[in-house]
């Protein structure tokens, strides 16, 4: 990879778009008393890495290297977190109403074996519309 | 400050984040990246635990604990980690792929524990 202008600018719009999606994706469940936070991340890491995947494995001669780059790089990867995770994981070991370390745990793996495998159905996806394509 | 200027700074640290997080990947040599976004991720946890920590203790009020982990969500990913490790599994390599997820997830964890834990400590102490 190589920084060049292009690509920070892409980055930059991709992280802030990303970031103010994930952000308003918590705003609204709380709004709607949904779920709390954490089940929010949840939700916003799998659609991530099962978008990401399909990105990586799908034809994409037509889009220039600055795009993807900020489609995946920025957005994408802006919009999956991992810091919440960690985050919502202290939260629940360190709170007396946050559900204690099995809580945690139960967390923390069901947002690494969950996100895993969307990523592999996004992958499978992106060579599905590949093999479509040729 | 608003709801929507909270909103708002909250997605900008994000987007700077994001361009932290490709500089600190672009700038190693080729085929560190890996270990370049483990690095990210386990930073980014630590200063997610370290916020918490300090609201935790009145050291900081909290809008800036939301201004950290803010910057802290745009830095790290779970995305790229979770497709590295899908690639992985997809070439055969299940305990390789599963390792990578394993280690970005319990670095993250346990540097967030270590970011809530010594700050305290140290304020406190």
């Amino acid at each position: 990879m190589k920084l060049n202008a292009r690509s920070v600018v892409a980055v930059f719009v991709g992280g802030l778009v990303g970031s103010a999606a994930r952000l308003g994706l918590t705003a609204a469940s709380a709004a709607l008393e949904f779920g709390d936070n954490s089940a929010v991340t949840l939700v916003v890491n799998i659609l991530g890495s099962f978008t990401l995947g399909v990105l990586v494995s799908a034809p994409r001669a037509a889009m220039p290297e600055w795009l993807f780059t900020g489609v995946s790089v920025g957005f994408l990867a802006s919009f999956t977190t991992l810091s919440a995770v960690s985050a919502e994981f202290v939260t629940a070991v360190t709170d007396t109403n946050g559900g204690g370390l099995y809580i945690g745990v139960a967390y923390a793996l069901s947002n690494l074996v969950f996100g895993v495998f969307a990523a592999i159905v996004g992958l499978r996806a992106g060579n599905a519309m590949s093999k479509v394509r040729s | 400050m608003t709801t929507f200027g909270v909103f708002a700074l909250c997605a900008l640290l994000g987007a700077v984040g994001a361009v932290a997080r490709y500089a600190v990947t672009a700038v190693l040599p080729k085929g560190a990246e890996a270990t370049g976004l483990l690095i990210v991720n386990a930073s980014g946890s630590l200063l997610a635990g370290a916020a918490l920590g300090l609201a935790h203790i009145g050291a900081i009020d909290s809008s800036a604990a939301l201004a950290l982990l803010a910057f802290a969500a745009g830095f790290t990913t779970l995305s790229t980690t979770a497709v590295a490790a899908a690639q992985s599994i997809g070439r055969g390599q299940f305990w390789r792929g599963l390792g990578i997820a394993a280690l970005h997830i319990a670095g993250g964890v346990m540097c967030a524990l270590a970011g809530y834990n010594v700050v305290g400590a140290f304020l406190v102490a």
